[in-house]
């Protein structure tokens, strides 16, 4: 992930995620849970809590499908700390 | 003598209750941003910066698109998200079509804050519905805790992730598509995700 790349995906989530990269990573190979996106269907949000004491990290990563054909590459659309999941959202995993 | 924790519901943490801020915030001395990849604008209220974040939810019976940003120290409201703007938000509030703008016109920024306070208000924001989040959440952190849970592609069987990972996993050469043309999709950033390298076993 480049800088700007890193900028973009955060804007107006800068002061909360500078420096957190790696747990950005963290909620994408290691989630707690998965759900699919209320609203778009090729989207999956991946929470992820460090710890008790502190709120969930959710990533909201976009899957396109690229050659050959059954593979998918994954971009991340954006990342934030939440209270909660949304209603509509549906679990995937566990 | 018993020794108890006066304190109220001491173990909850503050922005789990966010609250409206004491001195109503000024729409012109707010910053706003709009993420067009995740079509999310993020506004904060001025002299918060440095603050940390959490969007709380406000439980409204729609699709929750128009949320709040709480103070993870104090619980003060210190700005307001929406989700969605464009896919959905401006059918029913066309003005804030501006909101994506750079500079946003103060008016529509008023407009917003008044129907955030309202929706706070009316349906408030805080505690995570019980009935999802705390069973899931729960659940993963026992798994990893005991060492249970599968990683990498198992993790996720159904997947598209799963089935890319494995794939890159399996073979020297990685899957890789031709860039798009056109300035919405200048700003997306692939990230090569892989599966995890922590083996459970």
């Amino acid at each position: 992930m480049t800088e700007a790349g890193w900028a973009h995906i955060l804007s107006g989530h800068t002061v909360d995620m500078v420096g957190r990269e790696h747990l950005v990573r963290a909620a994408i190979e290691q989630a707690d849970f998965l759900t699919d996106d209320a609203d778009h269907p090729r989207r999956e949000c991946h929470y992820y809590r460090p710890s008790a004491d502190v709120p969930m990290l959710k990533v909201v990563v976009g899957y396109d499908p690229v050659p050959p054909p059954g593979g998918w590459s994954g971009t991340v659309i954006t990342a934030y700390q939440v209270g909660e999941v949304k209603r509509k959202e549906r679990q995937r995993w566990p | 003598m018993a020794l108890t924790d006066a304190r109220p519901d001491a173990a909850a943490p503050p922005w789990t209750a966010p609250r409206w801020p004491t001195v109503p915030p000024d729409p012109a001395r707010t910053s706003g941003a709009y993420n067009p990849l995740a079509d999310e604008f993020v506004l904060r209220f001025g002299g918060t910066g440095g603050r940390h974040s959490v969007v709380m939810l406000i439980k409204t019976p729609d699709a929750q698109d128009i949320n709040v940003l709480a103070d993870d120290e104090t619980g003060e409201r210190i700005g307001v998200q929406i989700d969605n703007l464009r896919f959905r938000v401006i059918t029913e509030h066309p003005s804030w079509r501006a909101l994506a703008k750079p500079e946003p016109p103060v008016p529509v920024v008023a407009d917003l804050l008044a129907e955030a306070k309202r929706r706070f208000a009316r349906y408030g924001a805080g505690e995570t519905p019980p009935a999802v989040a705390p069973r899931h959440e729960a659940a993963g952190a026992r798994l990893y805790r005991e060492g249970i849970a599968p990683a990498g592609r198992d993790r996720h069987p159904q997947s598209p992730v799963a089935e890319s990972n494995a794939r890159r996993l399996r073979g020297p050469a990685r899957s890789s598509r031709p860039p798009r043309s056109g300035a919405a999709m200048s700003n997306r950033v692939p990230t090569r995700l892989r599966a995890s390298s922590r083996r459970t076993r």
